[in-house]
């Protein structure tokens, strides 16, 4: 056995600059998803028919295909179309546009989970539909989301690593260049794994605090 | 004659389902009214289209001799009806306080220190003062719907609805909340309550109806109905929840 995690401890300024643009992507994309999974939400809830047909039509077709599909279609397909976006924006938007779907029915389901009751008792002392989803549904709403949105946004910062097919250096990326230097396949893999693991785990500690929090009140 | 709430010819139904058929009922200022009947016989229905959380198919409604129909604003017309419903549905998230002061702050726009004076006011007309800063989990059944209650009162309304306010609690908890109904009826409050307890009835009702079907059987008073009823199926209603 030939293992020298050596080499590893002399990338580390590497890749924690890959971890850098690992979590700015995740960051922009998340930010963006919860954009679009609460618009999305809004258009499945809304008795307007259109708006429901394409809020349904976009969580049909981004949950039936693979993310890296969606990607490829964003950065290598659009630009036949004469739109040529660059990999940054390629990559956040389409990891934007994949997590908006599944933001879009984890609120759906956490708005249609609080009871129907609570609607009607905030509508019975006056209050408008918007005050009622604002004061009354969406609090509780929120908690009953939070444990599948943290569970959705580490899905998504793994899922940033398919960036690195639409050439931004992100993590793997940049685990992949040292691999070609050096060769330590490996050893810069685990080192890549573990800091994803790292990553993961401060935000999954932070979301538990901010879960006992929401319960206890 | 000035009705607090009139239905006139209502009809109603849920997609194939009639659910209310030709529906008519005037109610006084100051009635006391309750609603029998079995389960599926539209009692609920006619409650819930009297503050419109159900629209109706045909018919009218008229509150306070005005017509309820597109123009009417309908946060304000439900400011003027309170709602009391079977499982409580109590905002889980804020207290028995908050619970009471919600529409008074958001809808009314009253001040926080006003709000509040009101609502410990009601607090201590429901005996729960000293709930004030409990959140609904921590309350008992029978304190849930007191608080419910308090909160239906908060916007000062002309008129209040029970659907069954007691069927969900357990029977020992069942009084201490017609205590407060009763006082309720006392002050003068307009009433329509859903409920099968019939000593309430007796106390409290100017004027029972009996439901099936969606139409309204028999109508008289409590002792009419529960003494000497006339139709073949109030009867027969009476014997089976008798037992
Ligand atoms: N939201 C609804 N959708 C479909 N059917 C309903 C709905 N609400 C009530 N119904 C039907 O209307 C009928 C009357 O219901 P309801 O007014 O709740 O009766 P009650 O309160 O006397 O038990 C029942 O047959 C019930 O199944
Ligand atoms: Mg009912």
């Amino acid at each position: 056995m030939n293992l020298d995690f050596s080499v590893v401890l002399t990338k580390i300024p590497i890749l924690l600059e890959g971890c850098v643009v690992t979590l700015q992507i995740s960051f922009f994309a998340l930010l963006l998803g919860m954009i679009f999974g609460i618009a999305g939400a809004l258009c499945r809830i809304s008795s307007n028919r259109a708006l429901n047909s394409i809020a349904f039509m976009y969580v049909w077709v981004i949950r039936g295909t693979p993310v890296m599909v969606q990607l490829f279609i964003l950065y290598f397909g659009l630009p036949q179309l004469g739109i040529k976006l660059p990999s940054m924006v390629a990559g956040v938007l389409g990891l934007a546009i994949n997590t908006g779907a599944y933001v879009t029915e984890i609120i759906r389901a956490g708005i249609q989970a609080v009871d129907k009751g609570q609607m009607e008792a905030a509508l019975s002392v006056g209050m408008s539909f918007r005050q009622a989803m604002v004061r009354i549904i969406g609090p509780q709403a929120t908690k009953i989301c939070i444990p599948p949105l943290v569970n959705q946004f580490i899905m998504t910062l793994k899922n940033s690593s398919i960036a690195s097919l639409v050439t931004i250096t992100e993590l793997f990326r940049t685990g992949e260049q040292i691999i070609y230097t050096t060769f330590r396949s490996f050893e810069v893999y685990t080192a890549v794994a573990v800091l994803y693991l790292i990553m993961n785990s401060v935000f999954m500690v932070i979301a538990d605090r901010l879960e006992r929090k929401m319960a206890r009140q | 004659m000035n009705y607090i709430v009139e239905m006139k010819n209502v009809y109603k139904s849920f997609g194939p389902v009639e659910v209310l058929k030709d529906f008519n009922i005037q109610l006084l200022e100051g009635e006391k009214v309750v609603i029998i009947g079995p389960s599926g016989s539209g009692k609920s229905t006619v409650l819930r289209c009297i503050n419109k959380l159900e629209p109706i198919q045909s018919g009218e409604i008229f509150f306070e001799g005005k017509k309820v129909d597109e123009q009417t604003d309908l946060c304000d017309l439900r400011t003027h009806i309170g709602m009391v419903f079977q499982r409580f549905n109590l905002f889980p998230h804020k207290t028995a306080l908050e619970n009471i002061v919600e529409a008074p702050l958001v809808v009314k726009g009253m001040s926080r220190a006003d709000a509040e004076t009101i609502g410990e006011e009601l607090l201590t007309r429901v005996g729960l003062a000293d709930k004030r800063d409990s959140y609904p989990r921590e309350l008992s059944g029978g304190q849930q719907q007191r608080v419910a209650i308090a909160r239906a009162l908060a916007m000062n309304p002309k008129i209040l609805l029970f659907d069954e306010p007691t069927s969900a609690l357990d029977p020992e908890l069942v009084g201490e909340v017609l205590v407060v109904m009763k006082d309720l009826a006392t002050e003068g409050m307009t009433m329509v309550v859903v409920t099968h307890e019939m000593a309430f009835a007796k106390d409290v009702a100017d004027r029972v109806i009996f439901m099936d079907g969606g139409v309204i059987v028999e109508e008289g008073t409590p002792a009419d109905i529960f003494e000497t009823p006339s139709q073949e199926r109030t009867q027969q209603f009476l014997k089976r929840i008798r037992h």
